[in-house]
């Protein structure tokens, strides 16, 4: 039954030969519904598919891309500051709101959801590889980090080794989604080094998924369960003293 | 802007006469079809504009009509120009619209009528933008210069989004006058959160701006997908308009 569904066609038109500057241009990258959009997500959970061929039919969307980035820029500093001000309302401890906890998450997920594809994309057009527009390589990456929206959900749960497994997994299944749809790309070059591309996008993945446990998930309510964190890793539940806007009613 | 002349004389009394129905939402009597709105979506709706020149080529529109150019400074007498429209229907206010649209936004469950929302009215959105204010400055903040800078880019946002994702566009006054009336939700909070430190507990205050939240994001919502006809893609818009509002609770809810 899968099969048979077609993305809906709500204004169909060929690929606009407007330039970039219209917005006709960019109407057609937002020519999705809500099924549409939901089943991109669910695709890039349980990446079986190829995604740009099959998942989004050739036309892949901009809305999505955007709104999961910015989703999982939300889910991780509110999920963050819940559980502080959760501790220190159980511990008694004034909290301050860590604001630049989001402007490091804001600058963190745009410039890896957005940036390093627009640098992948203007690597590829150099190497003549123009098998993908910047909006594939735009919703590859966007769609990829949808896995963070429930790991950052699932690591309110204060237990270090639980939260290390889920970031892992989390890293893993990313990272797999995005090779997969990569490397097939990659492999259309003329150079063979081109392939080496792979383990670094790999690497680049693995060390912002470090860099998310570190940042985000090291918070505990009240204390840990289960092994201590290492001494290097903060765990204190109330967030550095910072000149932010303080609740009225705390 | 094309001048539209009308022919017939309306009497004075069908300015005030409003049809009962939703389905007539003109400004004011004297317009001639439909096609006006979709000619003019844009913000005088029907207004007449007064001080004729005496250079005389003074566009019309609607109700009245200026017999002849008379000098400026009858305008300044008892008697005004002949023809000269009541004041409120020069400034574009129109009391039992606001009231229309705002019950629609107050009660979003019922059938919401297509042409609702066809005047571009900014009175109301302005009034209730101003009452949020007021009531957050009784709180003891005053904020008026966020809620102005978040109103003014949010509803950009959602101007540039709604018309990317449409079939039909939209223009700008209109999305910030839907925008702007179905903040009235928010005002009611805003306004039971006065008492917060005296009376309310502040669980309850804080369940109330979530309600209030996607209240006010069903309503905005269920108006655009039927003004613009997009009813597949009603979460795709929902998601950025409840930002915007969670963003002006932000506001009653933290000293900013």
């Amino acid at each position: 039954m899968a099969d048979d569904y077609h993305p809906a066609q709500l204004h169909p038109q060929e690929p606009s030969a407007s330039g970039f500057w219209t917005v006709e241009y960019y109407q057609q990258y937002f020519d999705v519904d809500t099924k549409t959009v939901l089943m991109r997500c669910y695709a890039a959970l349980v990446p079986t598919n190829d995604f740009v061929a099959d998942v989004c039919d050739s036309k892949p969307d901009m809305y999505g891309p955007f709104w999961t980035l910015t989703t999982v820029i939300f889910f991780l500093f509110v999920t963050t500051s819940l559980a502080s001000s959760i501790g220190s309302y159980l511990s008694d401890k004034p909290y301050n709101y860590d604001f630049t906890l989001l402007s490091v998450a804001v600058g963190l997920v745009y410039a890896y959801g957005m940036g390093l594809p627009a640098a992948m994309w203007a690597l590829m057009r150099y190497l003549s590889v123009t098998e993908w527009g910047l909006v594939e390589w735009l919703a590859v990456w966007g769609y990829g980090m949808t896995v963070w929206i429930p790991v950052s959900l699932l690591c309110i749960a204060p237990i270090p080794l639980l939260r290390w497994v889920l970031v892992g997994l989390a890293a893993i299944l990313s990272g797999y989604f995005l090779v997969r749809n990569v490397y097939p790309v990659l492999a259309l070059a003329e150079q063979k080094s081109t392939r080496l591309l792979v383990p670094i996008i790999a690497v680049i993945h693995l060390g912002v998924a470090l860099t998310l446990k570190i940042l985000f998930f090291s918070y505990y309510i009240v204390k840990e369960v289960g092994v201590k964190e290492p001494d290097a890793l903060p765990s204190s539940p109330v967030g550095p003293d910072s000149p932010a806007p303080t609740a009225l009613f705390s | 802007m094309s001048n539209f002349m009308f022919n017939q004389q309306p009497q004075y009394g069908q300015y005030y006469e409003q049809p009962s129905s939703a389905s007539n939402l003109q400004f004011y009597q004297g317009t001639q079809d439909s096609q006006f709105y979709a000619s003019r979506p844009s913000l005088e709706g029907n207004m007449v504009s007064g001080a004729a020149p005496p250079s005389g080529s003074a566009p019309n529109f609607g109700g009245g009509q200026i017999q002849a150019p008379q000098g400026w400074l009858s305008a300044f007498s008892p008697a005004g120009f002949e023809g000269e429209p009541p004041l409120l229907e020069e400034l574009g206010v129109n009391f039992s619209h606001i009231w229309v649209k705002s019950m629609t936004v107050l009660n979003p469950l019922r059938q919401i009528d297509e042409r609702i929302m066809d005047d571009a009215d900014m009175a109301g959105p302005i009034f209730f933008f101003f009452a949020f204010g007021v009531f957050l400055l009784l709180s003891g903040r005053s904020q008026f210069g966020y809620i102005y800078g978040i109103a003014l880019l949010g509803s950009t946002s959602i101007y540039a989004l709604l018309n990317l994702m449409s079939s039909t566009g939209i223009d700008a006054y209109r999305t910030a006058s839907v925008l702007g009336y179905c903040l009235l939700p928010m005002v009611v909070v805003g306004a039971l959160s006065v008492g917060r430190n005296l009376t309310l507990p502040t669980y309850f205050i804080a369940s109330l701006s979530v309600i209030s939240i996607i209240w006010c994001t069903y309503a905005a919502s269920s108006i655009f997908v039927t003004i613009l006809r997009m009813s597949d893609q009603r979460l795709l818009i929902a998601y950025p308009i409840g930002l915007l509002y969670g963003c002006f609770a932000l506001f009653s809810v933290f000293d900013v």
